[in-house]
């Protein structure tokens, strides 16, 4: 170990021993137990690993931990407890858009970083967001709509459809 | 019953997906355990090397690492679903013979540690000349991959009927093509990871991402000199699989030194590691000569297949088998005469893929209607229409039974009516469509020949009322969990998130066989159907006698046993079971399902394609997909959509960019940086058009879904292309260097 970084994960402050080659990823998965940050690449080919780190989408595992000191991160486990995710699962999942679910969390992390810098963005606009996210099952189509939804604000769900439980 | 009556089926439901979205689901790679150690292969530096001598005393000197080599394996050292010739670890005084083959494996507490250690493992070899493909397979040049095929064919296989001769002497036309395809990765999101370690009694547990947990158990077992009653395997949900997490790859490596180091060991692929190891879909070269009369009817069929088995047996023999059962497809050929080779080489292992040796026969077929279409001056869609099989005519395998109408020119129309026209071609572009048809196959669980046949799902009530489903099925993503809990619920009239689905445990779970070849909503579904009517009969007869009435008249509907046409007079499922539970009626019913006939389940697919092609660079965008299914009836219809689309996009990408090419048996595109699977910055307008014609044997009426859309799709798209600009890519993916070749454009290497 060389280093300790400190750092604002899901808006508590955490600490963690280092080593040179550790990436953020490294930290949130090992030391910190937060594993629904899926590793998939290592290389940020398939943005996976993507969190919220001082408001933009990054793959965690680009970047060092010693260099993660000072910032802000938010993972899927911490934005699925704020009131706003409860839109994002719902959208999610009436639009058909988890399937393996393994991209999930950056997709959908993704998504709020775009949301949050555009509100309405175009088709284009979408899929140039999450084109960092690779997905193998859905064919996009569906996380697409996911965030049209999103964005129009009409990520209400009809009474046949489940997906709450 | 009308589809209105029903409470689950046909609803959008995920109970899978809550879990997932909140990153809750644990895939095999987010489990770790007290004690746990890190392990890693030591993979072959050459493609192929005889293995003199593996030094593993430099990574002993490590402090705390356990080392692993051949020497320490007390069982077969073999496995394999077809032929056991697959090492676990290859020996000294043995060969590798492909990139993933494994000489050693290290584990460390540390993860760093443990590569230091891989590092220090010192591999002496002879390195030997290997086979690079079919045509150095054929040709003999190197030395046979195993000394004991000396004609390295893995395994070959035929289908005739009629007179393929007279078949070709009725014909006014004759097309005759060769049609190369590339071998596919999977590229499911998640790279391989396994966590293995000995339990309380010394039993070894195996919780990993895997499609067959019976089989991964027995064959695991043999292969380390394990009793299969020693061995638990626990499949963990899948980050995708597609077919390549059907064969052992790491949880073999994992149980070996969890048994060494008698500590929890777990393993997680690196993505080039992923790459390299895990069968892929098998290239293949097709010489295919297709006959017909001037008015375009087919007089004859004959093909050639050969497929890149890789190194190992594997699942080859089988999936060049189903490349030849579904050569002929959707149409009546009288006459066929098709030989397929499976040949070993030096490259990557081939395997399951989603579609299993289809996506290949199909694209070779399609693009050889189009060409005769071409040809005879008929409209490509009119020619599939006019040769499409009618009720009572043969299939061109004997393993489908035209039970139910052939509905291809049902959804050939229900694909081209959403099509609607096609779009105007971009500036400076030269647009097309393309039309691509199938008649995909699914397995139902009674080829013997597929290793499939049989499966089991148990249904308990527990005590309170609540229903339990145990089916060693495995979640991919396909919905499978909602599947099962679907019909459940709809058989006991409780609403489906209410039913506990127990997937992929071989201690806890019946023999469901794999999660692959289209089949669980099939085979588990009437599986499950079957035991839980069984069930439900003892279960009226105890209401009856409580109640007072006819066991007959009994119904299970909204969470209570009632008299139909009398609901108020009713027990409540908590009631009923408390009321049996003491009365000694066993509450729990496992039921063994297996299709009378040796057949395969199949449907009718058609897919159209609208592309753009820029005449100056060869580059291809495709603005839209649609794909018409038949699927019987869809259980689950934001499941089936999800099937179909995804499906399409994969298919789309062997079409235009996946191509895992391999250079003197090595990898020349081990990331995902350089193997390109679409992106959704790539993705076109894709469509997907149900067609319900319920399906007789099928649980409510459902067909298999999960890989028919990655049939199509490639050669509507390269049918498309050769709309758009005159040139049939024979050879794909059609990069534009490709299609600029074909336009007569010079290309620059």
């Amino acid at each position: 170990m060389v280093g300790t970084v400190r750092l604002v994960v899901n808006g508590l402050p955490r600490e963690a021993q280092v080593g040179a080659a550790d990436t953020l990823l490294d930290v949130l998965r090992d030391v910190l137990g937060l594993t629904g940050t899926k590793r998939g690449c290592g290389k940020g080919d398939c943005g996976a690993c993507t969190v919220i780190l001082n408001g933009d989408a990054v793959c965690a595992c680009l970047v060092p931990a010693l260099q993660a000191g000072a910032t802000t991160v938010l993972t899927i486990e911490g934005f699925a407890e704020t009131p706003e995710f409860a839109r994002y699962e719902r959208a999610f999942l009436e639009a058909g858009a988890v399937q393996c679910g393994y991209c999930t969390p950056g997709m959908i992390l993704s998504a709020k970083a775009l949301l949050d810098r555009v509100a309405i963005p175009t088709r284009s606009q979408i899929r140039e967001g999450i084109s960092g996210n690779l997905c193998r099952c859905t064919g996009y189509v569906q996380i697409v709509e996911a965030i049209e939804f999103l964005a129009a604000g009409a990520a209400s769900m009809p009474a046949d459809a489940g997906g709450s439980g | 019953m009308t589809v209105d009556a029903y409470r689950s089926i046909g609803r959008s439901i995920s109970l899978e997906g809550p879990d997932k979205a909140r990153g809750r689901t644990k895939y095999a790679g987010d489990l770790s355990m007290p004690g746990m150690l890190h392990g890693l292969p030591v993979l072959t530096p050459v493609p192929r090397a005889l293995i003199t001598a593996v030094d593993v005393s430099g990574a002993r000197e490590l402090p705390g690492v356990v080392v692993v080599t051949a020497a320490d394996i007390a069982g077969s050292n073999r496995f394999g679903p077809t032929k056991p010739d697959q090492p676990v670890l290859v020996a000294e005084g043995e060969e590798v013979r492909y990139v993933g083959d494994a000489v050693a494996l290290v584990a460390a507490e540390d993860l760093w540690v443990a590569e230091e250690a891989r590092r220090r493992v010192r591999i002496s070899y002879e390195e030997r000349a290997p086979v690079d493909g079919i045509r150095a397979a054929l040709a003999g040049v190197a030395a046979p991959v195993h000394a004991d095929v000396p004609d390295n064919v893995c395994a070959r296989s035929q289908l005739a009927m009629g007179d393929v001769d007279e078949g070709f002497r009725l014909a006014d036309v004759v097309i005759e093509e060769t049609v190369l395809t590339p071998r596919q990765e999977h590229a499911y999101l998640e790279p391989e990871a396994a966590l293995a370690y000995l339990d309380e009694r010394d039993r070894l547990v195996i919780l990993s991402c895997l499609q067959d947990p019976y089989y991964f158990g027995y064959d695991i077992a043999q292969s380390l000199g394990l009793p299969a009653n020693r061995v638990r395997v626990i499949a963990t949900p899948l980050g995708g699989g597609f077919g390549g997490k059907d064969d052992i790859t790491l949880q073999a490596h994992a149980a070996l030194l969890a048994l060494h180091a008698r500590r929890p060991v777990r393993m997680v692929y690196s993505r080039e590691e992923s790459i390299l190891i895990h069968p892929k879909r098998h290239p293949a070269e097709i010489r295919i000569k297709l006959g017909a009369t001037r008015a375009g009817l087919l007089t004859a069929l004959q093909a050639e297949v050969f497929t890149d088995a890789g190194a190992y047996s594997g699942r080859s023999p089988v999936v060049v088998l189903v490349a030849l059962h579904s050569m002929s497809g959707p149409y009546a050929i009288p006459h066929l005469r098709l030989e397929g080779t499976a040949l070993f080489s030096n490259n990557l292992i081939t395997g399951a893929c989603r579609g299993y040796g289809q996506p290949q026969s199909t694209v070779a077929r399609e693009i050889v209607l189009d060409l005769l279409a071409e040809r005879l001056g008929v409209d490509p869609i009119t020619l599939r229409k006019m040769n499409s099989l009618r009720e009572g005519q043969r299939p061109g395998t004997p393993f489908a039974n035209l039970d139910s109408e052939p509905s291809l020119v049902e959804v050939i129309d229900a694909a081209v009516t959403r099509a609607g026209p096609p779009p105007e071609p971009r500036p400076g572009r030269k647009a097309g469509r393309g039309i691509a048809c199938a008649m995909p196959l699914f397995d139902i669980g009674a080829l013997p020949s597929l290793g499939l046949a049989g499966v089991s799902v148990a249904v308990e009530m527990m005590v309170d009322g609540s229903i339990v489903v145990c089916d060693s099925a495995v979640d991919m993503g396909q919905g499978v969990r909602s599947a099962l809990a679907m019909m459940a619920a709809e058989e006991f009239g409780v609403a489906a998130e209410d039913v506990t689905v127990l997937l992929g445990d071989t201690d806890l779970c019946p023999k469901s066989g794999p999660t692959t070849g289209s089949r669980q909503t099939y085979v588990s579904g009437n599986a499950l159907l079957q035991a839980a009517r069984l069930l439900k009969e003892r279960l009226m007869v105890a209401a009856a006698e409580k109640l007072e009435v006819d066991p007959g008249t009994l119904e299970f509907r909204e969470d209570a046993i009632r008299v139909v046409g009398d609901p108020g007079r009713m027990m409540t499922l908590s009631d009923l079971a408390r009321c049996c539970y003491y009365r000694g009626v066993n509450l729990r019913q496992e039921s063994w399902f297996k299709a009378g006939q040796a057949i395969i389940g199949h449907t009718f697919v058609a897919t159209v394609a609208d592309v753009d092609v820029d005449p100056a660079t060869g580059e291809t965008e495709v603005r839209r997909l649609v794909t018409a299914h038949d699927i019987g009836k869809a259980i689950n219809p934001a499941a089936v959509r999800g099937q179909l689309i995804g499906g399409s996009v994969q298919s789309m990408g062997w079409a235009l960019t996946e191509d895992l090419a391999q250079d003197a048996c090595r990898v020349t595109t081990p990331s995902l940086s350089e193997y390109l699977v679409p992106t959704a910055a790539d993705v076109p307008e894709v469509e997907a058009v149900l067609v319900e014609n319920a399906y007789p044997t099928g649980p409510y009426g459902a067909k298999g879904v999960g890989e028919h859309a990655t049939v199509t799709t490639a050669p509507a798209i390269l049918n498309a292309m050769h709309q758009a600009t005159g040139v049939m890519v024979r050879e794909f993916p059609a990069t534009p260097e490709r299609v600029a070749r074909g336009l007569g454009l010079v290309v620059i290497e």
